[in-house]
């Protein structure tokens, strides 16, 4: 598949999954970003924004297996991971796959779990595999992680700690939908008579990889890979901040910038796809310094001082 | 805002850390027996008229004023023990006083390099006191000889010469480009000020991207291309300026 394929296919995903997220166009794209960059996403916003049916449709829409797990205090890692269970007819042990062996994997408020769950998804994110007494089980590829977390409820929670949130790609938003695209979800439920929404699958699951592995052949520049540097180098120089991003954040705006050009239908990376998705890849890789809790500092705003600090590449470097 | 509530913040904790070293340095400099003074609070009398069943009279009978004259040394100080005590915390707390003062030092002056590092903010931030006029003229002025730059060398470094060329004309017109700001997004705010023929700026701007940031082979249709958006901006911004009283 090239590029300029993969780039319309997407374009169709978007399209069809609006059909059940109305409006929040941007943040749809962000999500998609992530998925053909082979990353993992976290939802961060409040109750009732769409985040779970945003997940429900992208796994619809992409034509992927969806599992959805509840992350409740009392969850624990074999509920996830599966377990070995005694066949009675066979006289053995077997293996019963947990929700994790799916396609698309929604961890529902995943801060509510304590960190030994938390741990067991975040270690098969990372590895692509689980392992359950002693014995490895690859998970399906592709494999995808949406996880929404509530960032005001703060009472029986577990937030999740830098090392681990840098195992997301990106961490996306919502927000609000405004008065008209709010109006336009109560036109669009009294119209089709039903809770539900009828969603066509645009692709399957070797579409996916198909689209995957045209990001993969998206050129960089020297420049733009130096300015994704530069950006994460600055987030750790900042006067605001305790811990900037790791390499793994550089790497990831790399990555994310692949996977929105690809969605301009361009197989080069340009400046400006990098501070398309500085944002979301870089904020939640950025811990404020302590005694700045009760100020306005946060990751967002030290990307944003960072994006008007670092030089953009220059206009005329390559002379070829 | 949030500077300033950070540097109060700093300046009371080292003026009360301050406050407390002073203190204590004069405590420990003048020694305990002029700091503590009195006798204290008054031992409890037994009443003569009772009984004395349990009163030994070696454990309990408290010491005279002679007999507290007595256990001091002659220079009126405490007994040497003491001194050396004394001694000791005010060795500490010149210490102490030292390494705060060190710390004070190295915080003003990182304070001090931080302002000097800091990228003054540009005085066209909310504004651009530039002209539209004066921008088209600039480049209206300059047609030809960036027409010109697209005939020269291969049609990629022909391509990012000719799209340079705005940002020359740009600072030259007094509208310079942010060092943070993309070539793409300066450009096009530039030529969004004077009103360019959007379909042109849009189409050259690709072929720039392409050009720059690409490994696609930039051919003679491309540069082409390039030269025909080129005309087509110069010839509406010409358009645009002949009726204007000059």
């Amino acid at each position: 598949m090239s590029v300029k394929e993969a780039g319309d296919l997407a374009g169709r995903v978007l399209d069809e999954v609006q059909k059940a997220v109305v409006g929040k166009r941007e943040a749809l794209m962000l999500v998609l970003t992530a998925v053909l960059a082979k990353g993992h996403v976290l939802l961060e916003d409040f109750p009732g924004l769409g985040k779970t049916l945003a997940a429900r449709s992208f796994a619809r829409v992409l034509g992927l297996d969806f599992a959805r797990a509840q992350f409740t205090p009392d969850l624990l890692p074999a509920d996830l991971t599966g377990s070995f269970l005694y066949n009675q007819q066979r006289s053995e042990f077997e293996f019963r796959p947990g929700p994790l062996f799916t396609g698309l994997l929604l961890a529902d408020e995943i801060n509510r779990t304590p960190p030994k769950t938390q741990s067991a998804l975040l270690e098969a994110m990372q590895e692509r595999q689980v392992t359950v007494e002693g014995e490895t089980f690859p998970l399906p590829e592709p494999f995808h992680v949406l996880a929404t977390a509530n960032p005001i409820e703060y009472e029986g929670t577990y937030p999740l700690p830098e090392a681990q949130l840098d195992r997301f790609l990106l961490r996306v938003s919502f927000g609000y939908p405004t008065g008209d695209e709010e109006y336009d979800v109560l036109v669009r439920r009294v119209e089709r008579r039903r809770e539900e929404v009828e969603l066509d699958a645009v692709t399957d699951a070797a579409g996916l990889l198909a689209m995957q592995d045209a990001v993969e052949t998206v050129r960089v520049d020297e420049s733009v890979g130096r300015y994704c540097v530069a950006l994460a180098a600055a987030t750790r120089a900042h006067t605001d901040v305790l811990t900037g991003s790791s390499p793994r954040g550089s790497l990831g705006l790399l990555l994310a910038a692949r996977g929105f050009a690809v969605l301009r239908g361009r197989d080069y990376v340009i400046p400006e796809d990098v501070k398309a998705v500085s944002r979301p890849v870089l904020a939640h890789r950025i811990t404020v310094k302590p005694e700045l809790w009760m100020t306005s500092a946060s990751g967002s705003s030290v990307v944003d001082a960072v994006l008007a600090q670092v030089p953009a590449p220059s206009t005329l470097e390559a002379r070829r | 805002m949030r500077a300033r509530h950070t540097t109060s913040a700093v300046a009371a904790v080292l003026a009360a850390a301050l406050l407390v070293v002073v203190l204590v340095t004069w405590a420990a400099s003048i020694g305990p027996s002029d700091v503590l003074r009195g006798d204290g609070i008054a031992p409890r009398r037994t009443d003569p008229t009772q009984p004395a069943t349990t009163y030994t009279p070696s454990a309990t009978t408290p010491p005279t004023d002679g007999e507290r004259l007595q256990q001091r040394t002659p220079d009126g100080d405490a007994n040497p023990v003491v001194r050396a005590i004394a001694f000791f915390i005010e060795i500490a707390t010149l210490v102490l006083a030292l390494y705060l003062l060190w710390r004070l030092l190295r915080w003003a002056r990182e304070t001090y390099d931080a302002r000097d590092r800091r990228v003054p903010a540009p005085d066209d931030v909310d504004f651009e006191v530039i002209s539209a006029p004066q921008a088209t003229d600039e480049i209206l002025a300059d047609a030809e000889p960036q027409l010109a730059l697209l005939d020269v060398g291969t049609p990629r470094n022909a391509i990012v010469a000719g799209w340079h060329r705005f940002e020359v004309q740009a600072l030259a017109a007094g509208f310079g480009r942010r060092h943070w700001e993309t070539s793409s997004e300066f450009t096009l705010r530039f030529l969004d000020l004077v009103a360019a023929d959007e379909h042109a700026v849009s189409v050259f701007a690709e072929l720039y991207r392409e050009a720059r940031f690409s490994d696609h082979e930039i051919g003679e249709p491309a540069r082409a291309a390039a030269r025909e958006a080129l005309s087509a901006i110069h010839a509406g911004l010409g358009a645009g300026t002949s009726g204007r009283p000059r």
